[in-house]
């Protein structure tokens, strides 16, 4: 009796371990739970091809435009929009694209398609590019966009959308302050100096109740995007050029952090709990005319105005040590799973997606497809400080690890903001936990 | 001197009640603010001019209303197996005696420490295999790995508190063990097995990861993967997200209120006498 | 008696716990074996103990191991005190009964990623509404940091954490509390017990079973609570905050190093292991004890 049962158990445990070994043995043939039947059956019946594709909803107005006038083009392929939460997305296709089940299309942020086709985990687009007629990539595509989707030669991701931030301000505050709203901080000194003209304590109680500066310390991604550019500005770089030494206690770096986590520690016209500030908790800041200056996007500039339509905002190039900087490139790129179940209809939709007709409407910031920039959609006169950033940007480094050097410049910052250390003892650490990371 | 003793505790419990009920009542007054007035300096307790404007979106321009009826769905599943499964093995532990039974309640219980992190892929090949992802019944199954060593350990606790000889003297009137488990453990037990339900019906509710990863569209989406989806890259949308939780928090309220007597009282029934 | 016998070995033990063990082999199984194989794998070499002689040279690693039992220390006895306060004042004879059982449930009923939101906005360090009331009350002189300071972050996320947490263990100890039956209060009150005594002689060693599982599963669910350190204060500022489990996420999700993550992970697990077994081992010996 006993026996019997043991082994009965036993025997489950097996089926699952089967279950979990046995896919990988056949990749191509499963498809995610309800969408199977219907593809295979779609093959014999002539009923429609499905192509998934997950994306973080961010354009979920212009995916309704997009999917039925595809639709009306390619009739035998139903084209399923997924959205994921942005927080989750990378760890979803990380989980999909390791399992033998997942999207046609998934929507990446520029870091990860590097990491993930250095994985292993992404499907080659180079051999479709050859064929392709619509897609031109050496003269439609801007060639820094392009830069890290490229692995050994072969192109695994496609941008899409091209963000850079810069620097965006309240003018109604810097009215008040005796300020010029249409002549913003160009450099540090000037920017240090503004600030402390927009850090006020306007009822008198001895706290300040208005910031002048919205100062991002807190989430990997974040803080990364803010402060390598202000790095580069002061002539660093995070690593050494082959990729293999970090360079974060150089001078340049020293006096980068100093500052950036100076802004609160010496000047005090940033938040006190700016540690526990991402983007997002600053962008709130900002609406709610708790701060007067903060570095921002395009897309994020759109919601402020329409949540905060009260608000007078002014978008400026963004202040580095002597002038305007160059901003690291952010945005979007499309790839494919190596283990896609309908890699050839996932390029029919990429082709028609890229198209100069979809990207002039599709992308709230700008479209990596030159052509589709010719819109009048980016007249407006923050737009216009948005293009002029995007000339003015550079690749991250693509380090064999991002988020582990993400990570620490972000301990660096925080500890610097709250005083655990100076700036030349936290960037000397930072360089030794990136020199580990490196080898 | 009397009187005195008999306001302390109900004292005490306002002074508590306050300082638990605030983060609430703050959720709630969030919600009615525009999301331009969420922060101000100094702070206000109550929005200046309230709004059900977040509200009205979250109810009717998009899905929560259904992502709300899958959570129940999925957490009522779950529970229900769970309890099922959970009370012969609580009672096997608190009643049978052999060697390497504490091996076996650590093996169950350290179920729950396997990080998420390393169940996800295994979990979605499995599930795929058996045509269970995006469905109740495949995320249903996957939080019972949280819910399970919890209810166990929790009803086995409550089981030893009844004395033996109830069910010794119904197996002598010829129940088996079994019978005398469903006829005399669970009446009894009825208020430890409640809220052993309600806490195992919660994790389910509130389990994020799970859900996330094991569903692909809004067929089988739960309210908390709703929720984050109000915050994207660009944009955190403050006050829909505490106007979805009150309004996914509230109906559970008012169902305990109404319900709790039903089970809490019931089992003072008074047939133990320690 | 011969009968009895034989009725009982067919009722084995093993087929009350048959559908659980099942279950949880069906969905852990494979991850365990997933997460060891890969714990020995290093930059393509198997089987090798890289992972784990890197995670032993790893300070962030040893401090959050050390973070992980600071958090235990902040988080279980609160818990304990606290729910055990609220469930013994709620049982005694008080009016609004049920309106209050209500109140003390609300922390319960609001998801963990929502608590997490509004609790960082109430310790904001500049806007937030605790600094403001504690001001206006006149028990702090100017603004606190609160998770902001890496001195007390840990801490302030464990009052979260305990806010959440000791409904759960104000309802066990109420149900615990509702098989006592009111006749031994009596007799004891006749016999001239005041109402700490009834507590200390009666209640507690009658709730003992429950209370040996509620702590159980405190800790347990102390060691796994991630999901507050890391929406809150992201184990910030700079990694003080770190638990192991976060440590296992970062390096794991984050940053795609499964085979180190695997190997914290197994540790771990071994860790968290040994200390619930000699607890039950220890509590188990007790318990016959008392119950005879």
């Amino acid at each position: 009796m006993r026996k019997k049962q043991i082994i009965r158990v036993l025997l489950c445990t097996s089926m699952l371990i089967m279950a979990g070994c046995g896919n990988s043995s056949k990749p191509v043939e499963t498809s995610s739970g309800g969408e199977q039947a219907e593809e295979e059956t779609s093959a014999s019946s002539g009923e429609k091809r499905v192509v998934t594709i997950w994306y973080d909803g961010t354009e979920e107005e212009s995916v309704k435009r997009l999917e039925p006038e595809f639709e009306a083009l390619h009739p035998d392929i139903d084209l399923q929009f997924e959205i994921v939460p942005y927080s989750d997305l990378s760890t979803k296709e990380m989980v999909a694209c390791q399992s033998s089940v997942g999207p046609d299309v998934m929507w990446q942020s520029y870091a990860w398609t590097n990491s993930f086709a250095k994985m292993g985990l992404l499907a080659s687009y180079s051999s479709y590019l050859e064929q392709s007629d619509a897609i031109d990539l050496e003269n439609d595509f801007d060639p820094v966009a392009l830069e890290l989707g490229t692995v050994d030669g072969e192109i695994y991701g496609l941008p899409w959308s091209m963000e850079a931030m810069c620097l965006v301000y309240n003018k109604d505050m810097f009215r008040e302050a005796g300020l010029d709203p249409e002549d913003p901080p160009t450099n540090w000194e000037e920017l240090i100096e503004c600030a402390k003209a927009l850090t006020v304590d306007k009822d008198g109680d001895k706290t300040v109740d208005q910031y002048g500066y919205g100062l991002v310390g807190n989430l990997t991604g974040n803080t990364w995007f803010r402060f390598v550019p202000e790095l580069w500005s002061a002539g660093g770089e995070v690593a050494s050029e082959d990729l293999t030494a970090g360079s974060l206690n150089s001078p340049e770096a020293i006096e980068t952090m100093t500052h950036y986590a100076g802004l609160l520690t010496e000047h005090h016209v940033a938040p006190e709990g700016s540690v526990n500030n991402g983007a997002a908790e600053v962008r709130t800041l900002f609406n709610n005319k708790n701060v007067a200056m903060y570095v921002d996007g395009q897309a994020a500039v759109k919601n402020i105005q329409k949540d905060a339509p009260d608000i007078d905002v002014g978008v400026a190039l963004w202040p580095g040590k002597n002038g305007p900087l160059d901003a690291g490139l952010g945005g979007y790129y499309i790839a494919t799973p190596k283990n896609a179940a309908n890699p050839d209809d996932a390029w029919i939709f990429i082709e028609y997606f890229l198209s100069k007709e979809v990207q002039e409407y599709f992308p709230i910031a700008f479209p990596a497809n030159l052509k589709a920039r010719e819109t009048d959609r980016f007249d407006d006169e923050i737009s216009q400080v948005f293009a002029e950033q995007i000339t003015h940007t550079r690749n991250f480094q693509p380090l064999a690890d991002t988020p582990g050097a993400q990570q620490i410049i972000l301990d660096a910052v925080q500890s610097c903001l709250t005083g655990m250390s100076t700036p030349e003892e936290a960037m000397i650490e930072a360089n030794e936990a990136l020199n580990q990371i490196l080898q | 001197m009397n009187q005195m003793k008999k306001y302390v505790p109900s004292m005490v419990l306002s002074l508590l009640g306050i300082v638990m009920i605030f983060p609430f009542f703050w959720m709630i007054s969030c919600a009615f603010r525009r999301p331009n007035e969420l922060l101000s300096s100094p702070p206000r307790m109550l929005p200046s001019n309230p709004t059900i404007d977040s509200f009205i979106h979250v109810l009717f321009d998009t899905e929560i209303p259904r992502y709300f009826f899958n959570s129940l769905a999925i957490a009522t599943i779950a529970t229900l197996l769970c309890i099922f499964v959970a009370i012969p093995a609580a009672y096997s532990f608190a009643r049978h005696q052999y060697r390497g039974k504490n091996l076996v309640m650590i093996s169950i219980l350290l179920c729950n420490m396997v990080p998420q992190a390393s169940t996800l892929v295994p979990l979605y090949r499995a599930l795929d295999q058996l045509g269970l992802i995006d469905s109740y019944v495949g995320i249903a199954f996957t939080h019972l790995l949280c819910m399970l060593p919890f209810s166990i350990i929790m009803l086995n606790g409550f089981i030893k508190t009844i004395p033996k000889t109830l069910e010794e003297a119904a197996m002598i009137d010829g129940c088996t063990r079994l019978q005398s488990i469903f006829k005399i453990i669970v009446p009894v037990c009825s208020s430890g097995i409640f809220a052993t339900a309600m806490y195992a019906f919660m994790i389910s509710w509130e389990e994020f990861m799970y859900a996330m990863t094991f569903s692909t569209s809004s067929r089988a989406r739960t309210i908390s993967i709703g929720l984050k989806l109000f915050s994207t890259e660009f944009k955190v949308d403050w006050s829909s997200i505490l106007a979805a939780s009150t309004l996914m928090t509230l109906p559970i309220l008012i169902l305990f209120f109404l319900i709790q007597d039903t089970f809490i009282k019931g089992a003072t029934g008074g047939a133990l006498k320690g | 008696m011969d009968k009895m016998k034989k009725k009982k070995r067919r009722e084995h033990p093993f087929f009350y716990l048959l559908p659980t063990l099942v279950i949880l082999c069906l969905l852990v199984a494979y991850p365990l074996l997933n997460n060891l194989v890969n714990s020995l794998s290093f930059q393509g070499i198997f089987p090798t103990m890289a992972n784990y002689q890197k995670l032993f040279s790893d300070r962030y690693f040893r401090q959050d191991l050390k973070n992980t039992f600071q958090w235990l220390l902040y988080t279980v006895p609160f818990e304990m005190l606290f729910g055990l306060l609220i469930a013994i004042l709620l049982n005694g004879e008080t009016g609004m009964k049920k309106f209050f059982r209500t109140i003390f449930i609300i922390p319960w009923v609001i998801p963990a990623v929502v608590v997490c939101i509004i609790w960082k906005w109430i310790y904001n360090a500049d806007y937030g509404i605790l600094n403001y009331i504690l001001q206006a009350l006149g028990l702090i002189q100017k603004n606190q940091l609160w998770v902001s300071d890496p001195k007390q972050v840990l801490q302030c996320i464990a009052v979260v954490y305990v806010w959440k947490i000791s409904p759960f263990v104000m309802i066990m100890y109420l149900s615990g509390l509702q098989s006592i039956s009111s006749d031994i209060y009596e007799s004891a009150r006749l016999d001239g017990a005041n109402w700490l005594q009834q507590v200390g002689y009666i209640t507690l060693p009658l709730l003992f079973p429950v209370m040996r599982s509620v702590i159980l599963v405190s800790v347990i669910w102390s060691l796994n609570s991630f999901v507050y350190i890391y929406s809150i204060s992201g184990g910030g500022p700079a990694r003080v905050s770190e638990i192991v489990q976060i440590f296992i996420y970062k390096t794991g999700i984050e940053q795609y190093n499964f085979q180190y993550s695997a190997a914290a992970a197994n540790i771990f697990l071994l860790i968290v292991m040994a200390i619930a077994f000699a607890y039950i081992s220890m509590t188990e010996k007790q318990d016959r004890e008392m119950m005879g």
